[in-house]
């Protein structure tokens, strides 16, 4: 038996890929099952996916703590998950990347397979979903399954144009995966245990005692696009930050040299007929982002009333 | 009342909560705390913002906050209450609750109505986005007319929730409360307005706050303000206060907009624009609004007395 672990962000089709893998295997004549992780999955969220392929009877039905497999859809989860917790000693990690497997962050002595599905998607798909493509360098990378029945498991699932667009992508990936070499990863990874207790009269009662503690989440790292703030032009209205649900915009006043100087550059900009008069008054206050957390929902760029506010793409 | 800002207590709901990006609800919840300050003691019933804010062992809560069953969340507010006063505590804060619209107009209802009906010192929130959505968008008593959910489906024979939204608020106005409200997250002005009043009475008060859910309802993420917006200039959410029995302070909408404008960015009532026979729903739809604005609009026109409390 085989076992893949997906890693992605909720919205990427992690549970997609483990459903698709798990029907390809069927064409392939063997046993093989599909499953999501239960839990908080919002889009942009780190969620995982499960997929076991066997050619006997699988009769195991729990997450999978020690992967054969790990494909990571989005090669930013490598700083927020543990990704290769429990990764069997001769296991494959198929990462989304545009970097060389030495440069993603993860541990020498780990198979790392990289392949830039996100720049392969947008080219045949015209859309940054890699579920499929990564599929494609899956059967290239471990020969666990034939490239056809990839397609075929993708043509079933997405019929008509949509399908085959997707299997040309998964196509490939799986051409540049079975040309690129393998090196045989030599360590095994630890596995993730959940705490163990001595005694039930141990274990913490279900209260979280303290408040705010959220903020060791950095929910940035669920970002496609950032908000971009045009302090020159800001009339300093505070409806970026009155509309923001994850309290990424603070307001920060400017206090000595740093105000006047702040004002007297907002002057000038104001007497060369660069900005109104509204934004040079109150050029002392600054509204600024919290990239830590920010999810780019664009909301604030909304609802600025100037069009201060412009959404780019996060580099990544 | 005059509505205040205090944007120093802006992050009594802290960042790093799990919300999807540009989640109404969570925004609904910032201005909500904006309004009440940090004096509050905070029941929530089971739905997405209990998900996505008390994740063991995070917190994103800066107030006092209590995790309720999904069905109890005013009689768990019921009992702080009163056990406040037993312990001479009362001044301490006032007890708020916060809940989805399921948990509200469906399973928490007859909770709803004891606390209602005993005179507690509670204000109870629902953020209505519409559906269950924590559990993946299924209908609830509030899903208005022709939503497609995963519990109703637009197909062959059906144009999706066949029911428009239970009135919730004249429900709660029935059990003869002085106070009942609703605003939209796309107000933050008059959503800040109410709270402060609704906090303000030292009986119970009901406020029903509309709250768009980019995933459930399926829009872009950036247009959760402008689609509240869009509701209340359609027609098809009316923003209103109920005082001392008396409908008052409706909002008017000076520039009425067809409710296509609303509709056709929403994924969930897509189908209409597609399905024969989906023009005269929305006609359907269209002659909702035009009724609500007639409705509350002819009766009213009349300011707000005192609150009697
Ligand atoms: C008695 C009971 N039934 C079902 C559930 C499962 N459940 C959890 S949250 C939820 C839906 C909540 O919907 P709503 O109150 O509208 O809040 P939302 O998730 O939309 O924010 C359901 C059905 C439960 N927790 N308890
Ligand atoms: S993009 Fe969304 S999360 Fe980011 S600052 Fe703007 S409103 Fe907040
Ligand atoms: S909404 Fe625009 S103009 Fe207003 S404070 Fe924010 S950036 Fe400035
Ligand atoms: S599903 Fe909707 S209500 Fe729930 S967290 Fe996501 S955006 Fe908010
Ligand atoms: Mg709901």
């Amino acid at each position: 038996m085989k076992e893949v672990r997906i890693h992605g962000r909720g919205g990427q089709g992690s549970v997609t890929a483990a459903e698709l893998l798990a029907v390809a295997a069927f064409e392939d004549g063997k046993f093989s099952q599909a499953f999501p992780f239960f839990g908080v999955e919002r889009r942009g969220a780190p969620v995982t996916a499960f997929a076991r392929l066997s050619d006997k009877k699988i009769r195991l039905r729990s997450q999978i703590y020690e992967p054969d497999y790990v494909i990571v859809q989005d090669a930013t989860l490598i700083s927020a998950v543990d990704v290769t917790a429990g990764l069997k000693p001769d296991g494959i990690v198929i990462v989304n990347s545009e970097k060389s497997a030495e440069d993603v962050g993860l541990d020498a002595g780990i198979d790392v397979r990289t392949i830039d599905a996100t720049g392969i998607a947008l080219d045949i798909i015209g859309r940054p979903i890699v579920n499929t493509t990564l599929l494609g360098a899956f059967a290239g990378a471990t020969g666990e399954i034939g490239i056809d029945s990839i397609k075929q498991s993708i043509l079933a699932r997405f019929p008509g144009k949509i399908g085959e667009v997707n299997v040309q992508a998964a196509e490939k990936a799986y051409k540049l995966m079975t040309s690129a070499k393998r090196k045989p990863s030599k360590k095994s990874r630890p596995r993730k245990n959940g705490t163990a207790y001595e005694s039930h009269e141990k274990i913490p009662i279900g209260a979280i005692g303290k408040p705010g503690t959220s903020e060791v989440t950095r929910t940035g790292d669920w970002r496609v696009f950032y908000p971009e703030f045009d302090m020159d032009q800001c009339s300093r209205c505070g409806k970026c930050l009155e509309s923001c649900p994850d309290a990424a915009i603070h307001k920060r006043e400017l206090t000595g040299r740093e105000a006047t100087e702040a004002l007297k550059r907002a002057e000038e900009l104001e007497k060369a007929g660069k900005i109104k008069k509204a934004a040079a008054k109150k050029a002392h206050i600054l509204y600024e982002l919290d990239p830590m957390y920010c999810k780019g929902c664009g909301i604030c760029a909304n609802e600025c009333p100037i069009q201060g506010i412009k959404m780019k793409l996060e580099e990544k | 009342m005059q509505a205040k800002y205090d944007e120093q207590s802006i992050d009594l709901l802290a960042s790093g909560h799990k919300a999807c990006a540009g989640c109404g609800p969570a925004l609904t919840i910032q201005a909500i705390l904006r309004a009440t300050g940090a004096n509050v003691f905070v029941a929530n019933a089971t739905g997405c913002m209990e998900i996505i804010s008390s994740q063991y062992p995070q917190s994103a809560w800066k107030v006092p906050w209590i995790h309720s069953l999904f069905e109890n969340t005013a009689a768990v507010a019921s009992g702080i209450e009163v056990a406040l006063k037993a312990l001479g505590r009362s001044e301490e804060g006032k007890v708020v609750v916060i809940a989805g619209d399921g948990g509200t107009v469906d399973i928490g209802m007859q909770a709803i109505s004891g606390m209602l009906e005993r005179g507690h010192n509670v204000c109870y929130i629902c953020y209505d986005n519409e559906a269950y959505m924590n559990t993946g968008n299924q209908r609830s008593g509030s899903t208005p007319l022709d939503a497609s959910t995963t519990t109703s489906p637009f197909g062959k024979r059906s144009f999706g929730n066949d029911r428009p939204k239970k009135n919730m608020p004249a429900i709660a106005a029935a059990h003869g409360i002085s106070y009942v409200a609703t605003s939209s997250v796309g107000y933050p002005r008059d959503l800040t307005k109410k709270v402060q009043k609704g906090i303000s009475v030292s009986s119970p008060a009901y406020l029903q706050i509309h709250a768009p859910c980019n995933i459930g309802w399926g829009f872009d993420s950036a247009k959760t303000i402008e689609i509240a917006r869009l509701a209340v200039e359609t027609g098809l959410w009316m923003m209103y206060e109920i005082v001392n029995g008396e409908l008052v302070n409706v909002m008017k909408v000076r520039n009425q907009q067809p409710v296509e404008e609303y509709l056709k960015l929403q994924k969930r009532f897509a189908h209409l624009f597609k399905m024969p026979g989906g023009d005269a729903q929305i006609k359907l739809i269209q002659e909702l609004a035009n009724n609500n604005l007639k409705k509350y609009t002819v009766e009213t026109q009349k300011e707000a007395g005192e609150i009697q409390t």
